[in-house]
């Protein structure tokens, strides 16, 4: 069976939430993370696009489950049930908006209240290429991300100056809370799934249908 | 097609044929000029209900207008869409803003009315469709909370448990995402941000004739047709939401015949020969 290599295949499961403004560049993030090349002419997301890599961290191979929400506020109201899965939040503003920037705390408060206390944050600058039209400086971002205790990091989506580091740089983290015993990898509930425990769900779905088949 | 069509209408005109001698033709699709004549008698709006895009376009919110103008090049951005039809496009939204305040603009519509300017309807033609669909199809789906889809969403999941065969369920409970996320494009764009074009307009041609249920009947159908199956095609990078989306793009660009006719044989069984005149 399939998950047998699945479980030779990586060591954990992350799931990651892609949150911000609309226009601020989640989903050419997300393609560049993937696919390592600018996706030219995207189009705005609507509900949900989901994407998934797997990254070796700290030797430990490491699969991402990445949702890239709308960033439209009205369709917070539907990506609001994913964010108890998350392990990790990644809040991107655009370095040339300051209005992005702006609601950047509103976007943090969404996670704060809605995610689990331990899921880790990371707020991103994108458009980092763009540094003639920039009206959020890297000093006042990195501040705001110091006193709300979360990380930081700027990013150019265009160029993929960063892009990976942002996605690792989460990993680690949430891998050293593992590793310091702060997470239960074990735990449905959270945000991180080991390979074997994936395997152990599967084969739960499969009794729970054929039960309701049967009425 | 145009012989199907040729030989269905015997020398008369599109909206003389009769509901069943329609929509036998309807999976295989349509000839654009017959497009052109039905849709606007089909639209559930009638004409003069709307309004003038001219004299609408000016009265939306400040809020709306700066959100349209944000998407205006990040909507259908690979469409042969023109300066002239763009701006159609944005006249259009900023009208359809002015038309529901209470909605303002919400990021589908502009999918939606895209397909309409593209297909060659004027801008008021197109408002009136884009209108008749969100009455029709999407009521309450685009308002500030979503509110009428998150409903909706509801409804889907209690049709997908009593019509999906048990093996889609199956596969479906494997996806582990919530129908509300899943949906939510196909819903309120009616298929029109992700189907290809030709297997969106024959998608419409069913939703303007049967109203919401073709909507509701099209997605059971990819899902009956395109979740992936767990052992046979497990693939260890793509996550099986990611598989099925790719499997049901596919599907719609090779054969929408199948898809379409599989929504009508939904629909069938639901809504027997009821269409709005």
């Amino acid at each position: 069976m399939a998950s047998e290599k699945e479980k030779d295949q990586y060591d954990y499961l992350f799931k990651f939430i892609i949150i911000g403004d609309a226009g601020a560049g989640k989903s050419c993030l997300l393609h560049q993370f993937i696919e390592n090349r600018y996706k030219k002419g995207s189009s705005h997301t609507i509900g949900v696009e989901f994407g998934s890599k797997i990254i070796h961290v700290g030797g430990r191979n490491i699969k991402l489950q990445i949702w890239d929400t709308a960033g439209q506020e009205r369709y917070r109201s539907v990506t609001r049930s994913y964010y108890r899965g998350a392990a990790g939040a990644l809040i991107v503003y655009d370095i040339t908006n300051r209005d992005s920037y702006n609601h950047l705390v509103n976007w943090l408060q969404d996670a704060r209240t809605l995610a689990r206390a331990d899921t880790s944050i990371i707020t991103v600058g994108n458009k980092c290429d763009m540094k003639d039209k920039r009206a959020v400086t890297f000093l006042e971002a990195s501040r705001c991300a110091q006193e709300n205790d979360i990380l930081f990091l700027e990013t150019s989506a265009l160029t993929g100056e960063g892009v990976e580091d942002v996605f690792i740089k989460v990993a680690r983290v949430i891998l050293n809370k593992i590793e310091d015993g702060l997470i239960d990898p074990n735990t449905m509930v959270s945000g991180t799934h080991t390979g074997s425990q994936r395997i152990g769900s599967d084969s739960g779905g499969e009794a729970m249908s054929s039960k309701t088949c049967s009425c | 097609m145009h012989l199907r069509w040729g030989a269905a209408l015997a020398g008369r005109q599109p909206w003389e044929l009769s509901a069943e001698e329609l929509r036998p033709l309807l999976a295989g699709g349509m000839p654009l000029k017959h497009r052109l004549a039905l849709w606007p008698r089909w639209f559930s709006l009638p004409p003069g209900a709307v309004g003038r895009v001219e004299e609408l376009c000016g009265q939306a919110s400040g809020a709306a207008a700066a959100q349209i103008e944000l998407d205006m090049p990040r909507t259908h951005p690979q469409w042969p869409l023109g300066d002239a039809a763009r701006h159609t496009l944005r006249r259009v939204l900023l009208a359809c803003a002015a038309r529901y305040p209470e909605v303002g603009y919400c990021q589908g519509m502009g999918h939606m009315a895209a397909t309409l300017i593209i297909l060659g309807f004027d801008e008021d033609l197109a408002l009136r469709g884009l209108c008749s669909l969100m009455e029709s199809c999407c009521e309450g789906y685009h308002d500030a909370g979503l509110s009428g889809w998150r409903q909706d969403a509801n409804v889907l999941g209690e049709l997908a448990t009593r019509t999906l065969s048990p093996e889609a369920l199956r596969r479906l409970q494997v996806v582990d995402v919530p129908l509300e996320v899943l949906a939510s494009e196909h819903f309120l764009t009616v298929g029109s941000r992700s189907w290809p074009l030709e297997a969106a307009l024959r998608l419409w041609d069913l939703a303007l004739l049967d109203g919401p249920s073709a909507v509701f009947c099209s997605f059971l159908a990819l899902l009956e047709l395109f979740l992936p199956s767990v052992q046979g095609e497990a693939d260890l990078e793509a996550e099986p939401v990611e598989l099925f989306r790719e499997r049901a793009l596919l599907g719609l660009a090779e054969n929408p015949v199948e898809v379409l006719e599989c929504t009508q044989r939904r629909g069938g069984s639901r809504q027997p020969g009821g269409h709005p005149s």
